[in-house]
């Protein structure tokens, strides 16, 4: 699965499970969160990544990750 | 100008699949199709000889069968050399490739050869070798060594090809400069004004074709998988010491994060030259969420993460470049037992 901001990019290349990170420059991070918060977001990202992994799909499917990118 | 003629057992009249083991062998003067060749070619080329080989044979001992081949060939002592057409035929095809890549490369004379586009060789080969295309069948012989003809004729002459779609060849993927009557602007206008009137056009830029990759099944149960984290956000050790690239990265790599349960600012350098990474620098954990595998393996909500990370670097990657990095890293990963990837991408 991969983790992009530029969801719509990988849609198009056909990257099959596909979780919206929050930037281009740090799709894992929310520099606007208190470094816990972020943490937390981080965790919630990574989750969701996990969830995609063991999700059946049958074609380039995005998933969203908790929580509204910054 | 001299030309000689590459054909496998079956064109020049040998026999059929029961002699696909037939050894490099040379003739003097044209066989077979080489006859209809030389009628194409005109006054202004001879083919002097022909050099035959099954395609059995070239396809089961290539490496010791290849050099034999234009060792036969060099005897001719040609100007260029012509090999096949091919047609959609897989393993003639692939001889056809080789033989043309190593005359070129390892002879430093023209070579130039024909088969459909779908044929299996035309991906391999299409980047070092001048591939006119042909029909599926050896029906189309005649349009097939007309064609074959004009582009060896102006080979042999020594007279640099112009862009594939003028010059009657598959496209290399090179970009040849040119002179235009009008600006870049000017002629975008054109062709948009010319798809608004509903009339066909011809792109300067032809999009890339994606691959579509069938997804892999779901992973049964995550508690038990092997997770790998993977990045082409350019993520190095500080002073980048195996020197990737910062943009059209030549390489990949993969370096340990071993009982690290977290990414310290300080550790790492970002070498990418298409974003800001400042962000990632204050905490590399924005780029590789290690923070929060480490914590999800320890929550046993994941089963182990991968003691090494990969990384390249995707800015301005250059398509099948970035392919070979995938292949080569998903053969690394396999080895390593490992499950399932998490990809991020800047």
């Amino acid at each position: 699965m991969t983790v992009t901001s530029l969801a719509s990019v990988a849609l198009k290349v056909g990257a099959n499970r596909i979780v919206r990170g929050s930037r281009f420059s740090h799709p894992c991070g929310q520099p606007g969160l208190t470094p816990d918060d972020e943490r937390a977001w981080r965790l919630g990202l990574v989750r969701a990544a996990v969830g995609a992994l063991g999700t059946t799909v049958t074609e380039p499917t995005l998933f969203e990750p908790v929580g509204s990118p910054a | 100008m001299r030309v000689v003629h590459y054909v496998n057992q079956f064109f020049a009249g040998i026999g059929g699949e029961d002699k696909a083991d037939a050894p490099p062998q040379a003739r003097p003067g044209p066989v077979g199709p080489g006859i209809a060749l030389q009628l194409a070619l005109g006054v202004d080329a001879e083919i002097v000889g022909t050099v035959i080989c099954g395609d059995g044979r070239f396809a089961d001992h290539a490496e010791r069968t290849a050099p034999a081949v234009l060792a036969l060939i060099e005897g001719f002592a040609p100007d260029i050399v012509v090999a096949g057409p091919a047609f959609n035929a897989g393993r003639f095809g692939l001889a056809c490739g080789r033989v043309c890549r190593d005359v070129e490369q390892l002879c430093g004379r023209p070579a130039v050869t024909a088969m459909h586009p779908e044929n299996a060789a035309v991906d391999l080969y299409r980047g070092d070798v001048v591939i006119v295309p042909t029909a599926a069948a050896a029906l189309g012989m005649q349009n097939a060594l007309t064609a074959l003809a004009r582009v060896t004729l102006k080979l042999g002459r020594g007279e640099a090809l112009g862009p594939a779609s003028v010059d009657g060849y598959l496209p290399r993927g090179r970009r040849l400069n040119a002179l235009t009557d009008a600006s870049a602007s000017a002629r975008a206008l054109d062709m948009l004004l010319t798809r608004l009137r509903g009339e066909s056009f011809t792109t300067e830029v032809p999009l890339p074709r994606y691959d579509r990759v069938t997804p892999p099944p779901a992973i049964a149960d995550a508690t038990r998988m092997r997770l790998a984290l993977v990045t082409e956000a350019g993520l190095v050790p500080p002073g980048n010491p195996d020197r990737l690239e910062w943009v059209r990265a030549s390489k990949w790599l993969k370096y340990p994060l071993g009982a690290k349960r977290d990414l310290e600012a300080g550790d790492y350098e970002v070498v990418h030259g298409g974003y800001d990474a400042a962000f990632a620098l204050q905490d590399p954990d924005r780029l590789l969420p290690l923070d929060a595998a480490r914590e999800l393996e320890r929550l046993g909500e994941i089963g182990a993460l991968l003691d090494h990370y990969y990384v390249t670097c995707g800015n301005h990657g250059i398509l099948s470049q970035m392919a070979t990095h995938a292949r080569e890293i998903a053969i690394d990963l396999r080895a390593q037992h490992v499950d399932a990837v998490l990809l991020v991408a800047t």
